[in-house]
């Protein structure tokens, strides 16, 4: 999607709640201030397309989208299973993935496509109908579809400033809705609770008369919503839904996961993890987004592929093939490249050559970190910057070490105290791009890893610092603390051989 | 990191104040509640999920555990967990509690059984129905009249009496300590939707239903399952161990169990199902009378091993954290590690006592002024040594029943 072809059509007639912020800036969740989510569109005059500027988040296409079949296949057998009525089924489904890992397209692709294409043809006795809701606004470029839900930015924003009664009439409206796209009509005047105790019963026997239709809810986005929201949605919605017997509920998000209440929510799931794309998969995406642009027409299939590899692998490396990376990645390297030399008979050459430049790398880190509230941006991507060097993670007690190190002082004062770190810590978490695992605290690897590659090439002497910091804080450590030795001289000896593989370092060891 | 935070920790005996529990990243005290149902916060902490499943399935059930394993929270988180929603298609907990039985010194026969069950289900059915009146609101006329008739038959009291208890508090828990405590349930309605439920009731004209117990019972179980839309009926039998008599012997105990299993299988045929919570040491009397007869019942049994137990501490954190952290490794120094691990392998493997010892630490981490910023090793070495302590001197509160 170096350059897709944006067609402007008229909504078809569905639900386009969206729209009336559609020029609003968006909004992250927990967060009240506004942020600039999308990049201003131009007109290419070259080639009379409309492009995107270059750090454009990609907008969902049914032919862009590779992979998953994985996840594909999960939802197929947990469909399959409903309709054979099997007594052990799966009721919910859980995507988890790291920030720009493909959940909102893997939700997209799931209503708009997959579930048709190959659940349908598997049980073609059943009418499989979806909802996509979403619970973080639409790209303004997006053409909402059928059956397809979203929250605005003023819902957002009105959730957090902690107004309840904003929860109750926007899940009032969603209920209200659901209803209407299932010919389940309902006074529109009645309370949520009316709402939600009549749908859980209509829905009942609207199942029980149609044998042959399963409904199938795909959630977007859901462990970044508000966790009072939250509750309120499965209390109101969900927990009834994942009760009836032919409903298949299909979860996304980032971060720290959210525990529901309801048996069916917690038992009778499946939880999986996205990964990030192989070198294969990446080359496969970079193909399909460079398909269109004019200097690759004159490559053979082969010198095509060939160079999609190469983009591949370097897109890779800097990144940790995270698909909104390497989409960010491989358009910013192409378009880069074509500045310096678009003759289309030099591409493949100047990709081999080109390295990456860091306006690059940080436009492509800022697109990342838009999910952190404005007022909260500038002090975590201090915080990120100084932990992004910890990649098996990290405690409360390491974060002052590190700070101390990027600001190049020491980690004395009130800004260091543990109490000072927790509100940091936790601001790191409301943004979801930390979480705790396997007992420590680990940053969002997507974010990460450009972070981290960021900090290498802007201000290298800063990365060897914070790598020798750690190896020299584990090793004293491990001294200090016999009951944790093995396990943080296995931290030293990492740091140490980053350091060690780090060609030219200049840093000595304490 | 030389600067500490100085003066946040506040004394041992204030330390219920949520403040401090904030500070070090929970919103409230996950320790504290040592009795089940007083416990807002139980069914999310749940970790046997196995058992919770069977617990709330469609099948007679027998759930062992020894005394102090976790019976009585799994029952009250069964119950809470079925009536989270508004109006879902969930089973309908009817807790029975053996223990409150009149003490005749024989075990109860089928028909005080059923008038039991029968208190105890529309006790459960009111206060339920109170937190939840929109299954009532969306039942016909007719429907509404047979829940109120059946209420009337049932309720140990008059139902106008409840209902003036309602509207004088304006809340539903004004019914839990007066019917069934297990039923302290979230978001209430608000008092406007309580007074027309208590309106609806008491203006459906109808008088207390009359008939052989059987029968009255029967129709209490098609109420809840077709008018109100609960899929089955859970009868949720506890206290078994508790009666006065079976204090010597609590071989004694089982035969009152023996007169439900003889209907089980009627019951199962109009979806109510028995799930009996018995201690360990009423297990082989129990099944050999099942065996004996020819009845179907699956047994569970809820054995907490050490495993168990860190994971038990673990969700607690998780919950009162937000998920933000799920070990109490996060606030602790670099010392300790596997925090929840050092706890429990010096304990036996009862969840009271891992959470009375990890609530000690705590306190203690709390009351140290001097180097208090992170949990130490020192915490944990002082909650296992006054476990230790107290345990020899036989000191520790008895488990519950």
């Amino acid at each position: 999607m170096l350059s897709p072809g944006i067609t402007i059509t008229q909504p078809s007639a569905v639900y386009r709640r969206h729209r009336v912020d559609k020029n609003q800036h968006s909004l992250a969740w927990q967060g009240t201030g506004s942020m600039s989510r999308i990049s201003q569109m131009f007109g290419d005059q070259r080639n009379g397309r409309i492009n995107m500027t270059q750090t454009d988040l990609p907008v969902y296409k049914d032919d862009l989208f590779v992979n998953r079949e994985k996840e594909i296949e999960t939802v197929t057998k947990a469909l399959e299973n409903i309709a054979r009525g099997d007594a052990e089924q799966v009721r919910t489904i859980v995507f988890r993935g790291e920030r720009g890992l493909g959940k909102s397209w893997l939700a997209l692709h799931l209503h708009r496509s997959a579930i048709k294409e190959k659940a349908s043809t598997r049980i073609p006795d059943y009418r499989i109908v979806s909802f996509l809701i979403s619970l973080t606004p639409p790209l303004k470029e997006l053409q909402v579809g059928e059956r397809e839900w979203y929250i605005t930015s003023n819902d957002i924003s009105q959730i957090e400033s902690g107004d309840e009664r904003h929860y109750e009439h926007l899940l009032q409206e969603l209920l209200a809705w659901i209803a209407k796209q299932l010919d389940i009509v309902r006074s529109p005047y009645a309370s949520l609770r009316d709402l939600s105790a009549w749908l859980a019963q209509d829905l009942r026997k609207k199942l029980e008369s149609e044998q042959d239709l399963i409904i199938c809810l795909i959630l977007d986005s859901v462990f970044e919503a508000n966790r009072g929201f939250l509750d309120d949605l499965e209390r109101y919605l969900l927990a009834a839904l994942a009760a009836l017997p032919r409903v298949l509920i299909i979860m996304t998000g980032r971060g720290r996961p959210y525990l529901w209440k309801s048996p069916y929510l917690r038992l009778e799931r499946e939880d999986q993890s996205l990964t990030p794309f192989s070198l294969e998969q990446v080359a496969d995406q970079i193909g399909r987004s460079l398909h269109d642009i004019p200097e690759a027409a004159n490559l053979s299939d082969e010198e095509f592929r060939q160079l999609a590899e190469k983009l591949a692998k370097k897109v890779i490396n800097l990144g940790g093939g995270y698909p909104l990376t390497n989409e960010l990645l491989a358009r910013a390297l192409v378009d880069q490249v074509l500045g310096r030399s678009p003759k289309s008979d030099d591409l493949e050459q100047a990709i081999n050559s080109a390295t990456i430049d860091n306006k690059v790398l940080e436009d492509v880190a800022s697109r990342l970190l838009e999910v952190i509230p404005a007022q909260w941006r500038d002090k975590l991507r201090e915080v990120l910057n100084a932990l992004c060097v910890l990649k098996d993670g990290f405690r409360e007690h390491e974060m002052p070490y590190f700070l101390a190190e990027l600001r190049n002082t020491k980690p004395e004062g009130p800004e260091y105290t543990i109490t000072a770190m927790r509100g940091l810590r936790d601001l790191l978490l409301e943004t979801n791009l930390g979480r705790w695992q396997d007992a420590r605290y680990v940053l969002d690897e997507a974010v990460r890893t450009v972070l981290e590659q960021l900090l290498k090439l802007q201000k290298r002497e800063v990365w060897q610092r914070l790598h020798a910091r750690a190896a020299n804080l584990y090793e004293d450590w491990a001294k200090r603390y016999p009951n944790s030795r093995q396990y943080l001289e296995q931290r030293a000896e990492y740091h140490r051989r980053v350091l060690a593989e780090d060609v030219g370092h200049s840093v000595s060891f304490a | 990191m030389t600067t500490r935070d100085k003066n946040e920790y506040p004394d041992e005996h204030s330390l219920t104040s949520t403040d401090w529990f904030r500070r070090i990243g929970l919103r409230f005290d996950p320790y504290v509640h040592l009795e089940a149902s007083s416990d807002p916060h139980l069914s999310e902490y749940t970790v046997n999920l196995d058992i919770f499943r069977v617990a709330l399935d469609n099948k007679p059930t027998i759930i062992v555990a020894p005394p102090g394993g976790g019976k009585t929270a799994m029952r009250v988180a069964v119950t809470r967990t079925c009536w989270f929603d508004i109006g879902g298609t969930y089973p309908f907990p009817l807790p029975y509690n053996l223990g409150t039985a009149p003490l005749t010194g024989t075990p109860p026969t089928t028909r005080e059984h059923l008038r039991l069950l029968l208190e105890a289900g529309t006790c459960a059915l009111l206060t339920g129905l109170a937190f939840r009146p929109e299954r009532l609101f969306r039942a016909s006329s007719t429907e509404i009249r047979a829940v109120t008739a059946i209420l009337r038959a049932g309720l140990p009291g008059p139902l106008d009496y409840y209902l003036d208890i309602l509207r004088e508090t304006g809340t539903p828990a004004g019914l839990t300590p007066l019917l069934e405590r297990t039923y302290a349930l979230t978001a209430p309605p608000p008092p406007d939707v309580l007074d027309r439920f208590c309106n609806t009731l008491a203006t459906s004209g109808t008088d207390a239903m009359r008939g052989r117990m059987e029968e009255v019972f029967q129709t209490f179980v098609e109420v809840v399952t077709d008018a109100l839309g609960f899929s089955h009926v859970l009868l949720l039998i506890d206290g078994l161990d508790a009666m006065y008599e079976n204090q010597e012997d609590s071989q004694h105990a089982a035969p009152w169990a023996f007169e439900l299993f003889d209907r089980s299988e009627t019951w199962a045929k109009s979806k109510t199902f028995i799930k009996l919570f018995i201690p360990d040491s009423l297990e082989s009397a129990i099944t050999e009378y099942l065996h004996h007869h020819a009845i179907s019942t699956q047994i569970a049994r809820i054995i907490w091993n050490h495993d168990l137990l860190v994971s038990m501490l673990r969700k607690r954190i998780s919950v009162a954290s937000e998920e933000r952290f799920e070990s109490l490794d996060a606030i602790s120094t670099p010392a300790l590690t596997n925090v929840e691990q050092q706890i429990v392998k010096n304990l036996p493997p009862l969840p009271r006592i891992a959470l009375q010892v990890t609530r000690k630490a705590i306190l203690h981490y709390a009351a140290r002024l001097n180097d208090g910023w992170q949990l130490d090793e020192e915490d944990i070495r002082y909650a296992i040594a006054w476990y230790h302590h107290y345990a020899t001197q036989r000191s520790l509160s008895p488990p519950s029943r």
